[in-house]
């Protein structure tokens, strides 16, 4: 089975992204970290190997960029892929994520089915 | 002060400074010029009358000795001439009368030479009456009558033995007098240079580097205030849009789940549209403060703190959440104070509520204790609470814009402390954090009358 990690502080956009990705792939499994503290936590545990990352940007203590200098070089492992989920529309946010090659899209929210066709094909199913 | 007043009135220093030392120094200048020019003329003159006492004798024996009528009347007239120039020039220096170029006072070595023991004043007034009554002798007698005396000799001999090196002991007088004014100026031209170097030397230090120090710390507010603005719009314009767009998907998927018959998700979706919406207004409504705060001034008023603190209770209490924490007030004075009510009002709401939101639910005895003390014109009060704390990595930022640091425990809009410390500086004071054994302590101290 397939795993997403989501990250993000707003449990309206977590109860979003379940209930949109699971009308479009109902057997993917979905996991959440509040940000990006607790998403490193579930990182660095055996348990959490997500295939594809959703990641927020605007977080409290630890924002997705934050995440991904983090993430990128710390975990020792293979890093999944990532999807930027953000309402940020800004080019700096953009640039700033292009620069990890683990990142594959940058998608705005609302998460819609579309976004979750994307999050597909990254999946490979 | 504003800023511009600032500089204003310390350029104004600079240059009043400046002009104090150019003008003084423009004005001694000017008056030891005019001295100097004395100076050169008593010793243009004074020269002249060495000159002119060896010439009247020389033209006194060119007379005498003349061919005929027309030479003698010739050098008799050029003596005339001399003999006046020299009588006036005598009268100029021991008068110190020198008509266009002023008067002038007679040190005492000169007093000494024309009026002392030497008494040359007189014997020039002598040398004169011999060149007068020769003058005479030669227009009453003409050519034939200066030459039957030994007149001109008599006059040579007291130009060259009588006169000569007493006049020239004049012209070293005077000299040296001038030199000694020179040596003065000098001295004057060093200390002047010395005040002047002063003079920028306080300009450095007590104008021109608090100017600078001041001009930089405005510089660095607004650059400060500038990344501030910066960091508050993009925040702001990502925390406005939130929400919405999070409504926006929510209203989508509840109206699928209606169609789908899932009443469940469409309730739940309604439910967190609820709740995007309460954040977005509790978001609006701190930046409508924070405004309010940058665009106005309260006034200021008497406050009974006691009072104050027992509103608040009676607002916050009752929140569900306060429920089960014990609440201690205890203030050790009981005056009021003359403070802008409206900041310290909302300073203590956010530190309690604050203590509310974080209390820990493992704990089954939270308090949250609220003191105030006044020690030397400062009041400060104390909220402290065992809820769960803040991770000391976080500390540092505790009073920025939009940091949270608890995403399980509250959905703030990351602005509520940063908006206790500007109401702090509002009151002229400010807002501090210590961490406690089991929790946390926010305080705010200010002054008050």
């Amino acid at each position: 089975m397939k795993t997403i990690l989501l990250i993000d502080d707003n449990e309206a956009d977590q109860f979003l992204g379940e209930v949109v990705i699971h009308s479009v792939l109902p057997d993917v499994q979905i996991i959440q970290a509040m940000d990006g503290v607790e998403a490193l936590e579930m990182l660095k545990s055996s348990n959490t190997e997500p295939d594809v990352i959703l990641l927020d940007i605007n977080m409290p203590r630890m924002n997705g960029h934050e995440f991904l200098e983090n993430y990128y070089g710390g975990t020792g492992r293979e890093v999944p892929v990532v999807v930027m989920l953000t309402s940020s529309d800004q080019q700096k946010d953009k640039d700033k994520a292009a620069e990890y090659p683990c990142v594959k899209d940058y998608l705005l929210k609302p998460i819609s089915k579309e976004s979750v066709e994307a999050i597909r094909k990254l999946l490979g199913i | 002060m504003s800023l511009k007043k600032q500089l204003t009135f310390r350029y104004a220093i600079a240059l009043i400074s400046i002009a104090c030392v150019l003008f003084v120094s423009y004005g001694m200048i000017f008056k030891q010029v005019k001295l100097n020019e004395k100076d050169a003329y008593l010793i243009n003159i004074s020269g002249m009358q060495r000159m002119l006492s060896q010439r009247t004798a020389l033209m006194a024996l060119q007379v005498s000795n003349a061919q005929d009528d027309n030479e003698s009347d010739m050098y008799a007239a050029k003596m005339k001439v001399a003999t006046d120039r020299m009588r006036r020039n005598h009268e100029e220096l021991v008068s110190g009368d020198l008509r266009e170029h002023g008067s002038y006072i007679l040190i005492p070595a000169l007093q000494q030479k024309y009026f002392g023991e030497d008494a040359l004043a007189q014997d020039i007034d002598s040398y004169l009456a011999m060149l007068d009554s020769f003058l005479n002798l030669y227009n009453g007698r003409g050519l034939a009558g200066v030459q039957s005396v030994d007149f001109a000799e008599e006059i040579v001999d007291e130009a060259s033995n009588g006169l000569l090196s007493r006049l020239n002991d004049v012209v070293s007088v005077y000299e040296k007098a001038a030199e000694q004014k020179v040596a003065r100026f000098r001295q004057i031209e060093t200390i002047v240079l010395i005040v002047g170097l002063s003079v920028l030397v306080f300009e450095v230090l007590f104008i021109f580097r608090p100017m600078v120090s001041s001009v930089t710390r405005s510089i660095e507010a607004l650059e400060i205030a500038n990344a501030e603005l910066t960091e508050f719009s993009y925040r702001i314009s990502h925390d406005l849009k939130a929400p919405i767009v999070s409504s926006r998907g929510l209203a989508d998927a509840g109206a699928n789940a209606i169609e789908k018959g899932d009443y469940t998700i469409a309730a739940h979706a309604m439910e967190h549209i609820k709740k995007s919406m309460l954040k977005l207004e509790a978001l609006v409504g701190d930046v409508l403060n924070l405004t309010e705060r940058k665009l106005t001034d309260a006034p200021t008023e008497d406050v009974d703190v006691s009072e104050m603190l027992d509103e608040i209770m009676s607002k916050i209490s009752n929140l569900p959440t306060a429920k089960g924490i014990d609440f201690q007030i205890d203030l050790d004075f009981s005056q009021t104070l003359n403070v802008k009510r409206v900041y310290l009002q909302q300073t203590m709401e956010n530190f309690i509520s604050n203590a509310i939101k974080y209390s820990d639910p493992d704990k089954d005895n939270s308090f949250i204790k609220i003191t105030g003390h006044l020690k030397r014109g400062i009041c400060t009060l104390r909220v402290t609470d065992n809820g769960i704390g803040i991770p000391e990595m976080y500390r540092e930022q505790l009073f920025g814009m939009f940091k949270r640091f608890h995403p399980k425990h509250s959905f703030g809009s990351g602005l509520g402390l940063y908006l206790v410390k500007q109401n702090a500086l509002a009151l002229g004071g400010n807002v501090n954090y210590e961490p406690t054994d089991d929790g946390s302590c926010f305080s705010v101290s200010f002054p008050y009358n």
